[in-house]
């Protein structure tokens, strides 16, 4: 499986962006989402997502998480906020059960819209981001070099313990540890494997933090080089300069419909 | 206690050696999660490590790592659990201060910290399942219950906060159970080399050296679980226990109920 800790990054317009500027685009495209009145350019966003995500290369699972996560979370809300939510006024559809109201629905799309965008943003980020990089550009802007270390040694962790935790889980079948059948055997196969897995990860942690204090790490004052140097290009100020304005723009109409200006919100059902 | 000692006294949890357990933590609370799934377990156990470390390193290093935790499952698994990083945090933080107020050595300690963490993340999770995601996220089993309960109550609010409830008291009672049975096991010496950060008094320490004394009532209690794999490693540490038991305390009975008192007041 190719998770973001490998660099098996297909080379694209998005993975040469700066990381910075990528998480600039997050924020401003879901924060407007979420200061806008209505899901229609949340709507909006998420095609331009999918566009992207083409020119990313990583169509197929952006498609995937997009589906996988939205479908069941619309059907949930629109259930949840649309049938139950207390500002319910206007029956567009009448269940037997339950009355499906307008405003809950509406609601549910708003939200599931945003979440949508944060969430297709994010993981178009992080897809076309290799860890490594984001870590370095992070130390650029001042992040401690501690945190770096944080995020990628977790990285690292993980599959190594789970590479432990394969054969320690044989050992324990050779001794007849019984890992199937009902809820309770399951249940007690659990610590025996997690034991040892816990017990060496925390002894080979004393070796980890020897070795990294022999070496300076907890050196106060100076400032670690890396061998990943993350260049800032003019396309990536032009990117977050339109990210920037985008946002102001979102921002300022906002305001003008919350002040009877102008009206964004698209009067769904006709006026009330 | 003021501003100044406070924040050097939380500086001070962060040493190399309790940074490297960071990562350690976080991959202990993640393997949790795996494992429950691969045995089909109805749990997420996710919260394992962060209770270990919060025993091992202090509340802020604990609350570090329930932080990075979520982050961790954001960028490899789904973003949803990003605002959940708050009430890992928090849970962090006070099963880190409870732990430092010495109440995971007894029982009763125990339930109260099982009890306070299911709260707290009830409260948060809930908070944030409400406002952020507007009821439900759909990533699990909780979801669908909650829509079951919003059928009956007919209250958003309510039938999230119970549907948390419900899962969090079962999820971190088997969660602080298991740390506590890990915690139990970890050598001596290794714990001794963390207590010494961050802790201005000796009390810790001592506290430290009775952990042994009830490691055999322990041991009754997870009777049922298989623990061959450390029994040697336990005969060499209570037969150290022993030796230097004679010359320390005379009743242990006594000392306890001074704790107890003290952890009271």
């Amino acid at each position: 499986m190719p998770g973001p800790a490998s660099n098996g990054i297909p080379d694209s317009l998005l993975a040469r962006m700066h990381p910075m500027a990528k998480i600039a685009g997050v924020c401003s495209l879901g924060l407007a989402t979420l200061v806008w009145p209505d899901f229609t350019l949340g709507l909006g966003i998420i095609v331009v997502l999918f566009i992207a995500a083409v020119l990313g290369r990583v169509l197929r699972p952006f498609s995937g998480v997009m589906l996988g996560f939205g479908i069941p979370v619309t059907l949930m809300l629109l259930f949840i906020q649309g049938c139950y939510s207390p500002r319910n006024t206007k029956v567009i559809l009448d269940l037997g059960f339950a009355q499906l109201g307008l405003e809950g629905s509406l609601y549910a799309a708003k939200i599931v819209v945003t979440l949508l965008v944060f969430l297709g943003s994010f993981y178009l980020t992080n897809k076309t981001t290799y860890m490594g990089r984001l870590v370095a550009a992070l130390t650029q802007i001042g992040v401690p070099s501690k945190i770096g270390y944080l995020i990628l040694a977790s990285l690292n962790v993980v599959p190594q313990m789970q590479r432990r935790i394969a054969v320690i889980e044989q050992s324990q079948h050779a001794r007849g540890l019984e890992t199937g059948g009902g809820l309770i055997s399951r249940a007690r196969a659990f610590l025996p494997l997690l034991g040892p897995v816990v017990l060496s990860s925390l002894t080979d942690s004393q070796e980890r933090g020897m070795t990294l204090e022999t070496r300076g790490f907890g050196i106060r004052g100076v400032r670690q080089t890396s061998y990943l140097e993350v260049v800032w290009r003019r396309s990536d100020t032009v990117m977050t300069i339109l990210f920037t304005v985008f946002l102001v723009l979102a921002l300022v109409l906002c305001c003008l419909s919350r002040a009877g200006l102008i009206t964004l919100a698209i009067q769904w059902g006709g006026r009330a | 206690m003021s501003a100044r000692s406070l924040w050097r006294g939380i500086t001070a949890q962060f040493s190399t050696k309790s940074l490297v357990l960071i990562p350690i933590a976080v991959g202990i609370n993640l393997i949790g999660g795996t494992l429950s799934s691969a045995l089909k377990l109805p749990l997420f156990l996710d919260m394992i490590g962060t209770t270990v470390i919060a025993c091992l390193s202090g509340p802020w290093v604990a609350a570090l790592c329930g932080l990075l935790t979520n982050v961790f499952l954001a960028l490899v698994a789904n973003p949803v659990y990003l605002p959940y990083a708050l009430s890992s945090v928090l849970c962090g933080l006070v099963i880190g201060y409870m732990v430092k107020a010495g109440l995971f050595k007894r029982i009763w300690g125990v339930v109260l910290v099982w009890l306070a963490c299911a709260l707290v993340n009830t409260v948060t999770a809930s908070l944030i399942t409400v406002f952020v995601y507007g009821g439900a996220t759909g990533v699990n089993g909780t979801s669908v219950l909650t829509a079951a309960l919003v059928v009956a109550v007919k209250n958003i609010v309510i039938s999230v906060l119970s549907s948390s409830m419900l899962e969090n008291l079962i999820d971190k009672g088997i969660t602080v159970l298991i740390a506590y049975v890990i915690v139990r096991r970890i050598p001596k010496r290794f714990l001794s080399q963390y207590a010494l950060d961050g802790s201005k008094d000796q009390d810790d320490l001592d506290d430290l050296d009775d952990l042994d004394e009830d490691e055999d009532k322990e041991e009754r209690e997870v009777a049922g679980v298989p623990s061959r794999e450390s029994s040697v490693r336990r005969g060499e540490i209570d037969s150290a226990a022993e030796s230097d038991g004679g010359t320390s305390t005379g009743d242990p009975a006594d000392l306890d109920r001074g704790r107890t008192q003290r952890s009271e007041r």
